[in-house]
């Protein structure tokens, strides 16, 4: 929501909408890159949670346990995401924006509020599938 | 809404980085430190 107030409202004034948004997000990743490799540097890591290492035996077929949390975190992200829009106010304020801006507009959605929502679910949205991404590759 | 964001992969990798130093420093499993961060970047972002 902070980063929507301050970056991306100003831009949707622009002709160029989409074309604005992809420059101002392209630079916004490169700030967020360099400011990891500052904190982290650039050797590889490992995830190990305390049952990494162990495995499902499914037959004769092992099925590592933390591939599968990662797995689960992505299926649970996706059913979060399904129930909150399609079974809450919000949710379904978010989807009328996207279809109709004018007509979500005069039924009395507030269009700001919705889009940085919708802004702030999309980056909670990408951090809960990078983990579920770091429990199966190294980072 | 009509916003393309190129940054979404570089939040997700800082949320992986931010469970693996939680992890490695607290011993939070990776799930849990979900929890702190998920918020974080709902309202950060």
């Amino acid at each position: 929501m902070i980063l929507h107030r301050g970056l991306i409202r100003p831009i949707t004034k622009a002709r160029e909408t989409i074309v604005a948004s992809m420059v101002l997000t392209f630079g916004l990743a490169i700030v967020v890159e360099n400011v990891m490799l500052w904190i982290w540097k650039a050797d590889p890591r490992v995830l190990k949670p305390s049952y990494s290492g162990t495995a499902v035996f499914i037959g004769e077929v092992g099925l590592p346990i933390a591939q599968l949390v990662g797995f689960g975190l992505a299926a649970v992200g996706i059913l979060l995401l399904y129930l909150f829009l399609n079974h809450t106010h919000t949710g379904k304020a978010v989807q009328a924006t996207w279809q109709e801006k004018e007509g979500a507009a005069l039924m009395g959605i507030n269009l700001q509020k919705v889009s940085e929502i919708a802004f702030g679910l999309a980056i909670a949205a990408a951090g809960m599938g990078g983990v579920a991404m770091a429990m199966m590759y190294n980072l | 809404m009509r916003v393309i964001n190129i940054a979404h992969a570089g939040f997700g990798v800082l949320a992986a980085y931010i469970a693996y130093s939680l992890l490695e420093k607290t011993g939070l499993d990776p799930l849990l430190s979900l929890l702190i961060s998920l918020p974080s970047f709902f309202f950060g972002g």
